[in-house]
């Protein structure tokens, strides 16, 4: 299951020139939950994927992507 | 939610994360230390044994509540956020295998062996509070990375 998610989410941190642990004040978690989700091996629930979406100023589709 | 609950949550779960490897490691080599203690009469070694299993219990409190008590209620939500609770169940289903392998070792062993009632029990909850508290310290390592 983990390997077939992939997520953008580093890139759209860094677009907005945040450090990890400023993301995470934002959304509301520790900067572990942050540095897990970027490297892949933590898959956020539903709600902390929103709450990054939301954060960051993209779609959840455009932070979290299936590969098919 | 501030910068600072951030940095401190961030310093007490790598102390939680160290602490469990740490206190994992010496639980499991201080009940193997002390295996075929099982004589009530003896005072020192039944000290012993009530220290075991108030470590024992100390460590199943520390596993399973995650530390952070005496921190605002921001800090402890923190300590404890998605990361920690899966790292969590994961190190409670390696408690479980641990528990579950030891249980077959122990019931072949009975065979060549006897062994009391009270010693299978300490050392399936050694299996299971070590093997749950160790892992659970190795994943918040490594889920701590360098940010």
């Amino acid at each position: 299951m983990a390997d077939k998610l992939k997520n953008r989410l580093r890139e759209a941190r860094v677009s907005v020139g945040w450090t990890q642990a400023e993301l995470a004040e934002r959304v509301g978690v520790s900067r572990k939950t942050i540095n897990t989700v970027e490297n892949g091996v933590f898959i956020p629930s539903t709600v902390l994927a929103l709450k990054l979406a939301r954060a960051l100023d993209v779609s959840v589709e455009g932070l979290f992507v299936l590969i098919e | 939610m501030s910068s600072d609950d951030i940095a401190l949550a961030e310093k007490l779960t790598r102390r939680r994360a160290r602490g469990s490897i740490v206190l994992g490691i010496f639980f499991l080599v201080t009940m193997a230390t002390s295996l075929g203690v099982d004589f009530p009469a003896n005072r020192p070694q039944t000290l012993k044994l009530a220290a075991w299993i108030v470590w024992a219990a100390a460590l199943v409190f520390l596993l399973a509540v995650g530390g952070g008590l005496f921190r605002g209620k921001s800090v402890r939500a923190l300590m404890n956020d998605e990361s920690t609770i899966e790292n969590r169940r994961r190190g409670m289903v390696a408690g479980f295998w641990a528990t579950v392998l030891s249980a077959f070792a122990l019931y072949a062993i009975t065979f060549y062996e006897p062994i009391s009632g009270r010693e299978v029990i300490r050392l399936l909850l050694s299996a299971a509070v070590g093997a749950s508290i160790i892992r659970f310290g190795i994943l918040e390592q490594r889920s701590l990375g360098h940010g």
